[in-house]
């Protein structure tokens, strides 16, 4: 399922992660399931819950492989991946989008 | 149809039900009600309704709580013992306003107690019986031909007001069989705004009565309360006969009243100006109208099967206006008239001699 | 809901958009739920939202929600709810059930309801097949309370009524509901997940959507227990209790499928041994 980002054609920026941070409680399950290691919990900022929520650090080494989401209790993640035709030529197949 | 036919309490209760449309049975068995559970475990599949016997009384009355939170029209029946196992779940379904009819064929009590008829479960009945604040209307049929009468009346302030109403009846109108017309009544089908039946193109509905934050659960309560009062000002029910010139007044209800017009007829005829006031709602109990009654007369009679509850709401309406005086029998027995006769006697005549003492006249341990 | 501000550039080829891998469950209210951080309750509740979503159930769903932190179940899933009295669940969608035939009927209780004072309700609804599909969570605690032992807390575990650590003489055994369960034959499915890595809630998931067509096909009772944990009942942190869940619970309370009538070429055992349920799953 493909999504509009605001404004332009081709947007020169997009990231992998989008996260609810008012809902984040700060419990680090997300931390522990990625593989990659690219969340952290942000110390500088307490959301209304009262907790640090999780923030994106390194968004270039994020694979988009959506463990954080899956083990998420309070489901703050969107998770987004490249459009298949914007990859690098990985796949034998044709993008079926 | 004008033709008479011999029913057994239970069974009529049961049927009248089915004529009124009842969706669903649950029970589980127990003397004395076990017909009634039978007699739906017939009816109900015949005719595409849902019939179950639960695990026990607990698994019962929850079953009801689920198929009424979609609006179904619901039956349940037990006696005594399994009574006080739906307690928590008449409290549940008070406060969460689910309309249901519960019969209950009083046995002798406390504890597992007699399988005899009594009137034992009165303060259970009338007093909400299980925890919080809340009522639920209550209605004494003292014939099978009213029992007949009540049950489809019943349905209909439940649904009117969203709320279980109890038939209070005992084993004796249970198990007996009498002579009636059977006048079933079919009722309609009112539409409800707050079942539950999947939330397709509309907000979910939740019922609940949880209401954690305190300001809320006072505001419920209100609610609930208002309801109460509007149901005492509207459902009040009750019979009397040869009040008019009375001097002394049995109050009575169920067997206990049919016991009481046989007295009341033999006390007449010995020159005794006896008249019986029947309550029909218990809750609603007929406070005013007893209270009306009350300067008129020299003393009242209260007769139960029971070591005396409705007593104590009958002194509450009279409110000191008139002696009020009080014959029982327990554990299943059942007074007879002449025994009832001796009762409104002492209670003219020797009104300091405690009626119940006569217990031991009768050849029972008081 | 504020937006993290991404640190990746990519010039994007032609006018395509990035695909969502993951998003939200619409079953799911916007509320923040009241669920201790790292409770494995979120993440039932948000499987069940994307089963019940992704099968097009949610419209026809009626649920019953248990006693117990999960109490409030109404308030995060978008479903028609009715609150049960505590252990009653079972009974009151058998109600439901029963009047209503074109709904689909969820009960979600905990240990303490279902395996506690619900273990008659369950057990019967079990045995007359009834057509619901029951959630059990089970992380051996009774958290709504304070921490109080139950049926399913693990021996030598230490809670506010088994200080010194639960010990059989004193305390009894774990029951193993959903074995017990298993072994009657109005249970078309039973099967045990967990909440404890990306892998193992996958595979929670496909048992609960299991459990789901099960209810649909007409086969049978359903229930899908799910192991999770309690971080602050247990005392101690999200990813603790995790560590604890994996090395102690998973061993008492094997994932897996135990049962599932309802392909009978696919019928198996009852799990007797961890290794043989692991391999089930």
């Amino acid at each position: 399922m493909a999504i509009a980002l605001e404004g332009s054609v081709a947007p020169a920026t997009w990231a992998p992660l989008r996260i609810a941070t008012d809902r984040c409680k700060g419990c680090e399950l997300c931390l522990v399931a990625c593989t990659p290691g690219v969340l952290a919990l942000d110390t500088s900022v307490v959301n209304v819950l009262g907790y640090h929520p999780v923030r994106l650090i390194d968004a270039a080494a994020c694979t988009s492989c959506a463990r954080c989401a899956k083990v998420c209790p309070d489901a703050v993640f969107t998770v987004f991946a490249p459009p298949r035709a914007a990859r690098a030529p990985r796949h034998a197949k044709e993008p079926t989008r | 149809m004008t033709e008479r036919v011999l029913m057994k309490g239970n069974e009529a209760i049961a049927e009248a039900a089915v004529a009124a449309g009842c969706d669903a049975y649950f029970g589980y068995p127990i003397t004395p009600q076990a017909e009634i559970l039978e007699w739906m475990a017939r009816r109900m599949p015949e005719l595409g309704r849902v019939f179950i016997q639960a695990e026990s009384e607990l698994g019962a009355i929850n079953m009801a709580l689920g198929a009424a939170a979609t609006g179904a029209r619901v039956l349940v029946s037990s006696s005594g013992p399994g009574i006080s196992l739906m307690a928590e779940a008449m409290s549940y379904m008070a406060a969460s306003e689910l309309p249901m009819v519960l019969v209950n064929v009083m046995r002798g009590g406390p504890g597992l107690g007699s399988i005899q008829p009594s009137q034992s479960d009165y303060f259970q009945a009338t007093k909400g019986h299980g925890h919080g604040d809340y009522h639920v209307p209550v209605l004494a049929p003292s014939s099978i031909a009213e029992a007949i009468e009540l049950v489809p009346t019943a349905f209909e302030i439940a649904e009117r007001y969203r709320t279980p109403v109890m038939i209070l009846t005992d084993g004796s109108l249970g198990q007996a069989m009498e002579p009636v017309v059977p006048r079933f009544r079919a009722l309609e089908r009112p539409t409800f705004d707050w079942t539950l039946s999947g939330a397709d193109g509309r907000p979910p509905r939740v019922v609940r009565s949880l209401h954690l934050k305190a300001e809320d659960l006072e505001a419920h309560n209100r609610v609930l309360q208002a309801k109460y009062h509007a149901i005492e000002g509207a459902e009040v029910r009750w019979a009397g006969e040869r009040l008019d010139d009375a001097e002394i007044a049995i109050v009575a209800y169920g067997t206990a009243a049919r016991v009481a017009t046989t007295a009341m007829a033999r006390a007449r005829s010995a020159g005794l100006r006896v008249g019986l006031f029947r309550p029909i709602s218990l809750w609603p109990f007929p406070s005013v109208a007893l209270r009306a009654l009350a300067p008129r007369l020299r003393a009242i009679l209260v007769v139960e099967l029971s070591a005396g509850q409705m007593v104590e709401d009958v002194r509450l309406a009279v409110e000191g206006g008139v002696p009020v005086h009080f014959y029982g029998r327990t554990g299943g027995m059942v007074p007879t008239p002449g025994e009832v006769v001796r009762a409104v006697e002492t209670a003219l005549f020797d009104p300091e001699v405690d009626p119940v003492s006569l217990v031991a006249l009768a050849g029972g341990t008081r | 809901m504020t937006t993290e501000t991404p640190t990746r550039t990519t010039r994007l080829e032609s006018d395509e958009s990035p695909r969502i891998v993951y998003q939200r469950p619409e079953l799911l209210t916007d509320r923040s739920t009241h669920y201790c951080p790292g409770c494995g309750h979120g993440v039932v509740h948000r499987l069940i939202a994307e089963v019940l979503g992704e099968m097009g159930l949610g419209p026809r769903t009626i649920a019953v929600a248990p006693v117990g932190c999960a109490v409030f179940a109404y308030d995060y899933l978008g479903l028609d709810f009715c609150e049960a009295p505590h252990g009653r669940a079972p009974a009151v969608a058998t109600g439901i059930r029963r009047v209503r035939p074109e709904a689909f009927v969820l009960s979600y209780q905990g240990d303490g309801d279902m395996a506690a004072i619900g273990t008659a309700e369950i057990v019967h609804a079990a045995a007359r097949g009834e057509l619901i599909t029951a959630v059990f969570v089970n992380n051996g605690i009774y958290g709504m309370t304070g921490g109080q032992m139950a049926p399913t807390t693990l021996l030598g575990q230490k809670t506010t009524s088994s200080p010194g650590g639960r010990e059989a003489v004193l305390h009894g055994y774990p029951l193993p509901i959903t074995e017990m369960l298993a072994l009657i034959p109005g249970v078309a499915y039973a099967a045990r997940g967990s909440v404890l890595d990306p892998g193992t809630i996958g595979k929670t998931k496909a048992f609960l959507r299991r459990a789901c067509e099960v209810q649909l096909e007409g086969t049978g009772f359903g229930i899908v227990e799910v192991i999770s944990n309690c971080p602050v009942g247990w005392g101690m942190t999200p990813r603790q209790s995790m560590d604890w869940l994996r090395d102690n619970v998973a061993a008492v309370y094997p994932p897996g499928v135990i049962v599932d009538r309802g392909r009978p070429a696919l019928s198996l055992p009852v799990a007797s041994r961890p290794e043989a349920a692991a391999d089930d799953a």
